[in-house]
């Protein structure tokens, strides 16, 4: 006790005992594990090339194509699993950005308040009320270097920022004025440290359960836009396997998995980050730690 | 002493020092002087703009060792004067000085350097601690910007601070978050926080009044032995007479942003010369039997 007492604590191992604990959260990163697993060892696990189209076309689920093969001949479970690859990295880079033009914005704009804050909001609103999807098809196909995964990507999350911005905003406001933020400064705290170590930390939960819905929601975006045939067709990822089943008519030929299994994968990868937002509730909140 | 008995005998054992020398001892020279200080706020209702007078010239002195009683009802300007002793607010006219400096326009490092001889004790324990940072970090914070010091330095003087306070051993609550302390734990963390800067002048604003009723008096005695020991000034800030009365050497009664009456406790007390302090006064909860003052 006296010897690990007088030692500050290590701080990494504790929030992911407190996540660990959550049996919602520990489910939710058990799935997304899997799902990253899949991405990583996808050329281990796949049991063919997904460009290798020497199959015969239109081939029903079988030992040797689990799903069966699409018209041209690719094989569905493995465009699946390398699709993986895909939706987690476009998921994760665009939510991150997202994220952090709102915590730019919305922290900004809260805090120091004034002529900053109307401007910073009436930005925010008009990306708000601008129709996402429209603009998000009006930038893919004009925006130079169309098709391009950055381009995709560039596309969501200057379409993904503006709701997650007014949220931090409005955090920010009801925090700045407690008691401890001025007693951080009587503590002779700068600006930078009071909005990055004094008030971010009770944010946590805001800003994770906003950092995991925007990779939701750019993985759906991702997803969407490949389905409607914007971004390159070529692209293996669960979007462009809608697309191509689609576009091959899958349905009327009876090739359910063409539609089932991209369709299952994206519920599921967007399922377990939902339970993983469940247990970060706990991290900013200490009263619901106490196991 | 001619005094008449107090209210309560045993709270009054600790306190007759400060409330008994007031009148003989001289007083030593003014630590911070406040001088005409006025805070008008401006708010717009609709079109209209609606001055708000929540100070209109308060003057003081707070000296070292001595407790400055500021007493009125909620809404009378008291927290406005602390908030203007800090820099928190700026005042609208008037000056502070600090051993004859200037320091009512203090900005950046200098402000900053200020704040290391002026501290704050907060009303709420509950909301002056972050409740994502432990003991240990939140008192830890004014000696890293203050002091300058870090590492065992750092956490052997956190130690020291919170066994000053009464939360001994002091190594058993650094690493404690807020929630896993109870009100008057936490007010005792606050109170080492204030301290940690070594600072010349503490403001306590209502330190009491959001604590249960059984730690009062223990949180009271704290901050008398505290002046005492550290030669500090207090400036006291409550709505309660009766805590004001064992605590304070000197009282000053405001209403609606004006002082109605100053001057050493003892005779604010006993002979009140405006009719709001006697209202104040007769709102003191005396148990029958007790014979009054």
């Amino acid at each position: 006790m006296t010897a690990a007492a007088l030692r500050p604590r290590a701080r990494a191992p504790q929030w992911f005992t407190i996540l660990w604990r959550n049996k919602k959260a520990r489910f939710g990163m058990l799935l997304l594990l899997a799902f990253v697993l899949l991405a990583l060892l996808a050329p281990v696990i796949a049991p063919y090339d997904p460009r290798d189209r020497s199959f015969a076309g239109g081939l029903p689920p079988s030992a040797a194509h689990w799903f069966g093969t699409t018209g041209k001949g690719y094989d569905v479970a493995s465009q699946a699993i390398f699709g993986a690859r895909t939706s987690l990295v476009i998921g994760l880079v665009a939510g991150a950005i997202a994220t952090a033009i709102s915590l730019l914005v919305g922290m900004t704009a809260g805090y120091l308040g004034g002529m900053v804050d109307e401007v910073l909001s009436f930005a925010t609103n008009l990306a708000l009320v601008v129709p996402a999807l429209p603009l998000m098809i009006t930038l893919a196909a004009y925006v130079p270097g169309g098709g391009s995964e950055w381009m995709v990507i560039i596309v969501i999350s200057i379409t993904g920022w503006a709701g997650a911005a007014r949220l931090k905003r409005a955090q920010i406001l009801t925090l700045r004025n407690r008691e401890y933020i001025q007693a951080a400064r009587m503590a002779g705290d700068g600006t930078f440290h009071v909005i990055f170590r004094e008030i971010a930390p009770n944010m946590t939960s805001l800003i994770v359960v906003g950092f995991i819905g925007a990779v939701g929601g750019a993985i759906g975006a991702e997803a969407g836009l490949a389905f409607l045939g914007i971004g390159n067709p070529d692209t293996i990822s669960w979007g462009t396997m809608l697309y191509w089943a689609n576009t091959d008519g899958a349905l009327l030929t009876g090739a359910f998995a063409r539609l089932v299994v991209p369709g299952l994968l994206l519920a599921l990868l967007t399922t377990a980050l939902t339970f993983v937002n469940f247990g970060v509730d706990a991290l900013s909140n200490p009263h619901l730690r106490e196991p | 002493m001619p005094d008449a008995a107090p209210p309560f005998p045993e709270v009054m054992a600790w306190a007759s020092g400060p409330a008994g020398s007031a009148e003989g001892a001289a007083a030593p020279s003014p630590l911070l002087v406040a001088d005409g200080l006025v805070k008008t706020y401006t708010r717009r209702r609709g079109l209209r703009r609606e001055e708000v007078h929540a100070v209109r010239g308060v003057s003081f002195a707070l000296a070292p060792g001595r407790v400055q009683a500021l007493v009125g009802q909620s809404g009378s300007g008291k927290s406005t004067v602390a908030k203007m002793l800090t820099g928190t607010e700026r005042p609208t006219a008037g000056t502070v000085t600090l051993e004859g400096r200037d320091v009512t326009h203090l900005r950046g490092a200098e402000l900053r350097a200020y704040r290391s001889q002026v501290q704050m004790v907060f009303q709420d324990p509950f909301a002056a601690l972050n409740p994502t940072k432990s003991v240990g970090a939140s008192v830890g914070r004014p000696l890293r910007n203050h002091l300058g010091l870090s590492g065992d330095a750092l956490r052997e003087r956190v130690v020291a601070l919170l066994d000053g306070v009464g939360l001994s051993p002091g190594s058993l609550y650094v690493d404690k978050l807020p929630h896993q302390l109870s009100g008057g734990q936490r007010q005792r963390v606050v109170i080492a926080r204030a301290l940690a800067p070594r600072p010349r002048l503490l403001i306590a604003d209502e330190p009491i009044s959001m604590l249960d009723v059984s730690i009062r008096a223990e949180i009271l005695e704290l901050l008398a032995t505290t002046v005492q020991e550290r030669d500090v000034a207090m400036l006291y800030i409550t709505h309660d007479l009766l805590s004001a009365r064992l605590l304070a050497d000197d009282l000053m009664v405001m209403r609606d942003g004006a002082v109605v009456e100053q001057g050493p406790t003892v005779r604010v007390v006993r002979e009140p010369e405006h009719a709001y302090t006697e209202t104040l006064l007769a709102a003191v909860p005396r148990p029958p039997g007790v014979v009054a003052r």
